[in-house]
């Protein structure tokens, strides 16, 4: 069976996919699992691996014996929407932190952090969507000097 | 308490020089957030001692805004949070139904820290409805309001807001640049933000003084950069309100204090309300009293306090929450938009019986959270938009990579009061300080009609101003608190009403409320901070009236 972190990987793919199933990298490509596995362990320690079991089981219902970071994209699309619609409240909230820290892992400044939390290079996000950053100002949009 | 580099924020220079010790105050201000740093400040003024409590911290905005999103804004562990201000404690948790994300920011400044600054008045037509006073009894306040913080229309819309407004030009909606809304328009935002300021090679104060255009209202406003607390552009009530209400001399702000309980006593003719028992950072209680107790820690948080005090409650607190639940619909064009540049929010229509529709500016990540986390999954063809709900894989990786050539409105709607939406006590679950909220929010049909005559509206601004129609999405949200009022409303009636026309309590003398949670409606749809400050300016007004 895979380990916490593949199956984190997987997950984060699925949301932000890399090649070869996009042209463009994605979440994969920037071990989006540490973060997601930084943030399910700050809400719950233990969370990554109660996330895995429970992945893992909805995979199970798509295909017998295989782990969800075995499934294709499309079928691991499919488990995410079913947990994000589970009848049970807990589980509903899990598929939409799950959804919302995969994305925050690309399209936040977290890939472009070095290990002292200090932003050293752009991340994956800020290139695929050319967002410059945040800025000082725009002195296009200031008021012309007077004199 | 830890300095730079730990995780606890400490107080900017000039507001510890400021600060004094108040040791046997009048009042007792619960919460330093929108409303309770414009009471503290106008009794203080009046002459009055007061101590105001936070359970945040007090942000330096030079220091610790670092406009990074995912820092500044996660729910988990960022800046603006509802939490402690060590950021490796845990947030304060609350349970929910029917409404995903309560958005708090705990801090001087509360909610006003992340604002986009939008300070609309209230729209007449409604606050005629259900405010006992009356509209035009409040305009003296919002005039106040408007001149302290100060407010600025802008002059010139950023580029995002030019195309908002070029839809709206499309869709027949006229310029109407009143004040007080009694008709459907377009206008210029009345923003709490200083003048935008001159251009200069470098964006530094003092030579540059006002707001720089920079996009980062939400974020945390640092600019100019190295400006003084006081001339942050942004006018959230931790650099415009807090700091006035401290140079009187005779209002102290304590932060890092949770309050967990009104203490009251009972008189010949009644009960009322002589102090707080609060905790500070390190968990030891403290106990103060004051002649007048004003709650302010917000509409999620004042109810709690109530409810947790065991206060007498005939059936209104805690209910009738009002969210205008927010909608989002956005669309690419076949140029640049750019919506990072500029103020949030810089133009708005009103449409009074319904709600507002504004352009928004967000960074990716905030635009990717508001878009594309909706309720419904790839859904979408029965309206003008291709797309609906959660969008995940290739398709999100699409809409992502058009974010620059991407506008995005806002949708906000008057909805309606339902005495079954609101706060109580969570059985079960508990922080620090007491059993948590439970937040559960439906919206009725009528509000969800009126949203969906805002949302064809948006739409048809959005096509107006030239948007590829294929890439129409609508993001299909939960309702959230980005606003939040109505669980304390003022009234007449004791039998329907938490307070009377003072916002005081009707069944606890001498305790007031000076958040958003007096509100009796959603006072139309449109941002509620500045109503919610000319009433606390009101307020403080009955208070000296009443008991000094």
């Amino acid at each position: 069976m895979a380990t916490a972190d593949e199956t984190l990987r997987a997950l984060a793919e699925t949301v932000v996919p890399g090649p070869p199933h996009d042209d463009t990298l994605g979440a994969a490509e920037i071990q989006a699992e540490g973060f997601i596995g930084h943030y399910l362990e700050s809400v719950i320690p233990g969370l990554s691996e109660g996330v895995t079991t429970i992945l893992d089981g909805m995979a199970t219902e798509t295909r017998e014996g295989a782990a969800f970071a075995q499934l294709s994209l499309e079928e691991r699309a499919a488990v995410l929407q079913r947990l994000c619609e589970h009848e049970m409240q807990d589980l509903r909230e899990l598929g939409d932190l799950l959804l919302a820290l995969s994305l925050a892992s690309v399209y936040s400044e977290w890939s472009g952090l070095d290990a002292d939390g200090e932003l050293t290079r752009a991340p994956l996000g800020w290139e695929l969507t050319r967002w410059p950053g945040p800025a000082d100002g725009y002195p296009s949009l200031l008021r012309k000097r007077s004199g | 308490m830890a300095g730079p580099g730990g995780r606890i924020p400490i107080a900017p220079s000039e507001a510890e020089r400021l600060n004094v010790r108040v040791n046997m105050p009048d009042v007792l201000v619960v919460g330093c957030g929108g409303g309770g740093a414009v009471i503290a400040k106008e009794l203080a003024e009046a002459g009055l001692g007061v101590v105001a409590l936070e359970a945040g911290p007090w942000h330096d905005p030079q220091r610790d805004f670092t406009g990074l999103e995912w820092d500044m804004l996660n729910p988990i562990d960022a800046v603006f949070r509802w939490g402690p201000a060590d950021r490796t404690k845990p947030p304060w948790p609350r349970r929910r139904d029917g409404i995903p994300l309560l958005i708090s920011t705990a801090g001087v400044g509360g909610n006003t820290l992340h604002f986009g600054a939008n300070c609309p008045r209230g729209y007449p037509g409604t606050m005629e409805l259900d405010w006992p006073m009356g509209y035009a009894a409040m305009i003296p306040h919002y005039e106040k309001v408007e001149a302290t913080l100060p407010i600025t229309v802008p002059e010139i819309a950023s580029p995002k807001d030019q195309l908002f407004i070029r839809g709206c030009e499309k869709a027949g909606i006229d310029h109407v640049a009143d004040a007080d809304v009694v008709r459907a328009g377009w206008r210029m935002q009345p923003n709490a933000i200083l003048p935008v300021a001159e251009e200069a090679p470098e964006l530094r104060y003092p030579r540059t003084d006002g707001c720089t255009q920079c996009g980062q209202c939400i974020v945390g406003c640092r600019s100019p950069d190295y400006a003084p607390l006081e001339r942050t552009a942004k006018r959230s009530t931790n650099v415009s309100y807090a700091p006035l209400a401290m140079r009187t001399g005779r209002c102290e702000i304590r932060t890092g204090c949770f309050a967990t309980r009104i203490l009251t006593e009972q008189t010949r003719e009644g009960l009322r309300a002589r102090g707080v028992r609060y905790r500070d950072l390190d968990g030891r209680v403290f106990e103060q009293d004051a002649r007048i107790v004003v709650l302010a820690g917000g509409a999620i948080e004042t109810p709690r306090l109530w409810l947790a005090s065991e206060l007498p409650d005939t059936g209104s607190v805690g209910r009738n929450l009002t969210t205008h639940w927010f909608e989002y619909l956005s669309a690419e064009f076949p140029h640049d938009v750019e919506m990072y540049m500029g103020q949030t929010a810089m133009a708005r229509a009103d449409f009074p019986g319904y709600g507002f529709v504004e352009s928004q500016g967000l960074g990716p990540l905030t635009y990717a959270f508001v878009s594309f986390l909706g309720r419904s999954w790839n859904s979408g063809g029965e309206g003008p938009w291709t797309s609906k709900g959660r969008v995940i894989g290739s398709a999100l990786k699409r809409k992502m990579e058009a974010y620059r050539r991407t506008l995005m409105l806002v949708v906000c709607v008057d909805d309606e009061s339902e005495p079954s939406n609101g706060v109580s006590l969570a059985d079960g679950l508990a922080d620090e300080n007491n059993p948590a909220p439970f937040v559960r929010y439906h919206p009725t049909q009528t509000t969800t009609a009126r949203r969906e005559w805002l949302v064809d509206k948006a739409a048809e601004i959005l096509l107006g101003a030239g948007a590829i129609p294929e890439s129409l999405h609508r993001a299909d949200a939960a309702p959230s608190t980005v606003h939040m009022h109505g669980t304390m409303r003022l009234g007449t009636d004791p039998a329907t009403s938490v307070l009377d026309d003072g916002c005081e309590a009707h069944q606890v003398k001498r305790l007031f409320v000076a958040d958003t949670s007096p509100f009796p409606n959603g006072i139309g749809g449109p941002n509620p901070t500045l109503t919610a400050q000319a009433l606390a300016t009101r307020t403080a007004t009955k208070i000296v009236e009443r008991y000094f």
